[in-house]
């Protein structure tokens, strides 16, 4: 699989899911999303689907097609798609994915984490712009995995293929939604030092880093020939003291991202605090001297710990 | 017991990773030893099976420069020879000296299967150099190696999704798993006419993992089926060898392959590698190109020399057995007093253990880590070594400090002894101690996809 199908994959798997914490612990994020209630789909010719749900004051990120959207109508008119077909992917473009992601040592910096799809908005077919009528739909097609790649860049815009009269959610509260998720995603020394900014953007680089694992297994052309020690177990990924956290469970047949932790896990990465875990996720820290320093722990199966950074290593390659 | 600090080592370190990648790199590197800062990063002496950090704890050591101390550090043989030979001739000279063909010589009438020998400085030297011999002699490209199996450090060695290996890297290299015959055999359909040799460590030795014989009639069966499909076997005894037998550990094992790499043990620390073989594969070797700069120094081949006379006067494999299954036995029993279950595995002079009360090997590692900060050199992701020089004292030194350790560690965290045993035999549940101080709250955890 080339350079830019990974990415998009990324970008839907491991960046976009991002926007659930951005609501759950930005009040600022929150309260854009306040009485809304739209389904926005989005659709890679050839290439990958997600869908973030907006409902109830939350958000929630899938892989593949949301319930109720057929593919073969969604992405009509979409550039490269067969009729009938829709926008049909590549393995685990329609549920589920191969997984979703993780992250790493300089993944969630993520540049094009920015990502304002609601720059192009698409509008809803239904209705409702979130004054609690019936839920909308809108669907954002994409004519190729790099032009959904420019789109997170900040560079493009989507074609909207359905929900034409939801234009103003999208270019209004959705796209300052996405920027929100973006400014906690692209932080800048200054941005860090502010107590607050850094524990959310640690935790949203986390998650990055751990959606990103199952993506890279699946795809990246370095990244299979690790997938053989990546199974059995769970491998935790936690800030101390009191951090975020994120869980890797590991096969059969995939590793599958959690956020927080799971009991008895094989193996351990402690960092030491919020700035040590900052610095490791943004791809700033030497991680073997972090080990011998204490700032980084590493306890339990290291074999498959060393598997997990090689993996978050290649994260950089894609999103920085 | 006093347990030591490690002040010096952790301040040198901080000036270290200032002008050295990563500080400390490859397989000196405290990264994955948990936690590393329960070790010492830098020795500032040693001597016989000893050796002191730079804080001026004193460690009985079982890693033994990871395999090449065999007779003891500043061993007065071996490096009486040293100095012999730079005193009196020097070491890198313009031509090599009369001690390669004393060192061949010597080789060829130690090792049954020898029949020439050349010399290198690292293993990773000699085993790229055998497949290289494999392919010129069979004029195959693919080479049969063991899963998990470690031969060195160069690209087609480190496997795939390693920095810098590329795929063209490993094309070539077919992995399988270690003790299944049919993998093999199905390597060589699958392979017809492409497959040059066939590399492996005398038995199984990976890190992280409990170590595996080799199963009954396996190398004999591997042996067959190199000869019949015109394979090269090449045996990687460079962590194994002159440690179980004098011979090479083929011998051990009771079978004959067409290149040994040796490396460590051959010159007690001294800079010193060889590849031996068959009369059959000696014009291939002479065809393929084969040099650096420091190959010849003399020195080394002196210490080899004597070492090699050294191991075999003193009969150093079966003194390292008895020691090892002293030292293991005596700690598996001390483990069962306090309630914990030790497994040992491997050869008795290279043992790997593990405390299988903890499958996420967390416990194993506030063990070992705990032995060290009283001063036994344990690590826990890979297997141990015995030498020549550990006496009795550091045995019973040794199983004092792990009679301290396991106290410490139930005080600490007390055996789970109501749990099922796991695979081994052993309590199953999982000790996990998180982080060692580390608070480790057990959260619900929450599914997000």
């Amino acid at each position: 699989m080339g350079y830019e199908a990974v990415r998009a994959r990324l970008n839907l798997s491991a960046v976009l899911p991002n926007l659930e914490d951005v609501v759950r612990y930005d009040p600022e994020a929150a309260k854009l999303i306040e009485g809304a209630r739209v389904t926005i789909q989005f659709i890679v010719a050839g290439g990958p689907k997600a869908y973030v749900r907006i409902a109830d004051g939350a958000c929630t990120v899938a892989d593949g097609m949301a319930p109720g959207v057929r593919p073969g109508r969604a992405a009509k008119g979409l550039p490269g798609a067969k009729p009938g077909r829709g926008a049909k992917g590549g393995p685990g473009a329609g549920g589920g994915a191969p997984g979703a992601g993780a992250a790493s040592a300089g993944a969630g910096a993520d540049a094009s984490t920015g990502a304002s799809p609601g720059a192009v908005g698409v509008a809803s077919s239904t209705g409702a712009d979130g004054s609690g009528g019936k839920e909308a739909t809108v669907v954002l097609g994409f004519a190729s995995c790099a032009h959904l790649n420019k789109m997170f860049a900040g560079k493009g815009n989507p074609i909207p293929l359905w929900g034409f009269t939801k234009l103003k959610f999208l270019t209004g509260a959705f796209t300052k939604l996405t920027e929100r998720m973006a400014y906690f995603l692209k932080p800048t020394d200054e941005l860090l030092k502010d107590p607050d900014y850094l524990a959310l953007n640690t935790r949203l680089t986390l998650n990055t880093a751990a959606f990103a694992v199952p993506v890279l297994l699946a795809y990246d052309p370095d990244c299979k020939h690790l997938a053989h020690v990546l199974h059995g177990g769970s491998i935790g990924v936690r800030v101390l003291p009191d951090g975020p956290s994120v869980s890797l469970l590991l096969g059969p047949g995939a590793v599958r991202p959690v956020r927080g932790d799971v009991a008895n896990p094989s193996g351990l990465i402690l960092m030491r605090d919020l700035q040590i875990a900052g610095a490791y996720l943004n791809g700033k820290l030497d991680t073997f001297s972090a080990a011998a320093k204490g700032e980084v722990q590493v306890w339990g199966q290291i074999g498959k710990i060393e598997a997990v950074g090689l993996v978050l290593d290649r994260v950089p390659k894609y999103l920085s | 017991m006093d347990t030591y600090s490690f002040d010096a080592s952790q301040a040198l370190f901080e000036r270290a990773v200032k002008v050295i990648p990563c500080g400390i790199y490859g397989h000196f590197s405290p990264a994955p030893l948990a936690s590393p800062m329960s070790y010492p990063y830098y020795a500032a002496s040693a001597q016989g099976a000893h050796f002191t950090d730079i804080d001026g704890n004193d460690f009985i050591d079982y890693m033994c420069a990871y395999g090449p101390m065999v007779l003891g550090y500043r061993n007065k043989v071996v490096d009486d020879a040293v100095r012999k030979q730079i005193k009196t001739s020097g070491d890198l000279l313009a031509a090599p000296t009369p001690l390669m063909v004393e060192l061949a010589e010597t080789l060829v009438e130690m090792v049954p299967v020898a029949e020439w020998a050349l010399f290198a400085k690292n293993g990773g030297d000699v085993t790229n150099y055998a497949t290289m011999v494999a392919r010129a002699a069979t004029g195959r490209p693919k080479i049969v190696a063991i899963e998990g199996g470690y031969h060195g450090v160069a690209a087609w060695m480190q496997g795939g999704g390693h920095h810098g290996v590329l795929e063209s890297d490993i094309a070539n290299f077919i992995r399988i798993p270690w003790n299944d015959v049919g993998a093999f055999e199905r390597a060589l359909a699958e392979n017809a006419g492409q497959i040059a040799g066939f590399i492996a460590t005398p038995y199984h030795h990976p890190t992280f993992e409990d170590n595996v014989l080799p199963a009954a009639g396996y190398w004999q069966r591997i042996e067959q089926l190199c000869r019949k499909h015109g394979v090269v076997l090449i045996i990687d005894d460079v962590r194994c060898g002159f440690r179980h037998h004098l011979g090479g550990t083929n011998e051990y094992f009771g079978f004959k392959p067409d290149l040994i790499c040796f490396c460590k043990a051959i010159g007690n620390g001294y800079p010193i590698s060889a590849l031996v073989g068959t009369e059959a594969l000696k014009g291939e070797a002479a065809k393929v190109f084969f040099t650096g700069s420091y190959w010849y120094q003399a020195a080394p081949m002196a210490a080899a020399l004597a070492c090699l006379t050294e191991l075999k006067r003193i009969d150093a494999p079966r003194l390292m057995h008895e020691y090892g299954n002293r030292l293991t036995g005596g700690m598996a029993e001390i483990a069962r007093s306090h309630g914990y279950h030790l497994k040992v595995s491997g050869l008795p002079s290279m043992p790997y253990l593990r405390l299988t009360d903890d499958p996420s090997m967390m416990l194993h590692q506030r063990f070992c880590a705990a032995c060290t900060e009283r001063g036994a050199y344990f690590t826990s992701h890979h297997n141990w070594f015995m030498s020549a020089a550990h006496t009795e004292e550091d045995l019973q030194r040794t199983l004092e400090i792990v009679d301290d350790a396991f106290t410490a560690l139930a005080a600490a965290q007390p055996p789970a002894a109501d749990q099922a045993p796991d695979a081994d035999g052993a309590p199953a549940a999982g000790a996990a101690p998180g982080a060692g101080d580390a608070p480790i709250a057990a959260e619900a955890t929450e599914e997000v996809r």
